[in-house]
């Protein structure tokens, strides 16, 4: 019985490992794909637990201070949205964090730049 | 073609805020979302400091990525007109802030609940019926609202084909740009080569801001240097 679990594990993992991602252009082409090797929810929304927190903080793995960069932005930092943080909340998130990844040309879809649009 | 943009010189430009309060009346302001906001911050060291003063709304990009991550996820509630004006539905939109989180700029505002201006409750401008309000000033409670140019004026001057006129006359032109004092704003057509913002932003190398984003916004800023 002991051995045929443990063969039943080993052939489940091989064949997670065959079908999953291997790097993080897989991964983002499986997330654009809703590939259900990576489950990260259909529930769009910024709001954590949903899609949006499930691909960066959980199947990425990025840690929360990789986007929220500190307790408040910077004074010359144009942007509208500034807000003041409550005590206890994650820091403020610096767009700048974004551009490695969603620019034309990176691995995840393109936000920025004119492949963006399709020109 | 008419490729609409604006002109803030904040060299002119002394904080008082008039534009703020115009597009606030304008655009019947929500306490949760603000379309356009003044920053101002001091640059320097002491004793050469002096306060800088930038005002910022929506940028209308000709590549918005509020838009494409819209379309991306299959809302399609952002659109962008043939001058260039980037308007979100109402209708259309879900809330899922995914415009805001993209937006190098921060423009797109989530309006959660639509409360009064005052505690005591509407005023009479507030209470006016959506029904006899512009679609761009049918806001709702869980959406995103931004700048829209005044996109209400605009339009009349597109129903009237007098597009010539935009940014030239009061009532064709953004509210905020009409009421600057020291005429540090400027609103009109860029691909007119002889329009007063075609002259001015070649005369004092107006730039745009946070062009590493590639989203080409139309917003044009004169500033130290002539960028940043």
């Amino acid at each position: 019985m002991k051995r045929l679990l443990f063969t039943l594990l080993i052939l489940t993992t091989a064949t997670a490992w065959a079908e999953g991602p291997r790097n993080l252009a897989e991964l983002a082409k499986a997330i654009q794909d809703h590939s259900p090797s990576v489950p990260v929810g259909d529930k769009i929304n910024t709001a954590f637990g949903a899609r949006f927190h499930n691909i960066h903080a959980v199947t990425m793995g990025l840690p929360c201070t990789n986007c929220h960069v500190g307790p408040a932005y910077a004074q010359d930092y144009l942007y509208v949205r500034k807000y003041e943080l409550p005590p206890g909340a994650p820091g403020v998130v610096d767009r700048s964090t974004c551009l490695g990844c969603h620019k034309e040309g990176g691995v995840a879809s393109a936000w920025y730049g004119d492949a963006a649009t399709g020109e | 073609m008419t490729r609409l943009a604006r002109l803030i010189d904040t060299h002119r430009c002394m904080g008082c805020r008039s534009c703020l309060a115009a597009c606030y009346t304008e655009n019947f302001l929500t306490p949760n979302a603000q379309w356009n906001v003044m920053m101002e911050y001091e640059v320097g060291r002491y004793p050469n400091v002096r306060t800088q003063f930038s005002t910022m709304n929506c940028m209308h990009c000709e590549h918005p990525s509020c838009k494409v991550v819209c379309d991306h996820i299959g809302v399609h509630a952002i659109s962008k007109n043939e001058f260039g004006v980037v308007l979100i539905d109402y209708e259309k939109c879900i809330g899922c802030k995914y415009c805001a989180a993209v937006c190098p700029y921060g423009a797109p505002q989530y309006d959660d609940k639509i409360e009064p201006l005052y505690p005591q409750g509407k005023t009479p401008y507030e209470a006016i019926p959506y029904e006899r309000r512009h679609p761009t000033h049918r806001k709702r409670a869980g959406t995103v609202e931004k700048c829209t140019f005044c996109w209400h004026k605009l339009e009349k001057a597109v129903e009237a084909g007098k597009t010539e006129l935009i940014g030239e006359v009061p009532e064709y032109t953004p509210t905020c740009d009409l009421v600057c004092p020291v005429g540090a704003r400027m609103f009109g057509d860029i691909d007119d080569p002889d329009s007063t913002i075609s002259r001015r932003m070649g005369e004092k190398k107006a730039t745009q801001i946070k062009k590493e984003y590639g989203t080409r916004p139309q917003v044009y800023y004169v500033s130290e240097g002539g960028d940043f």
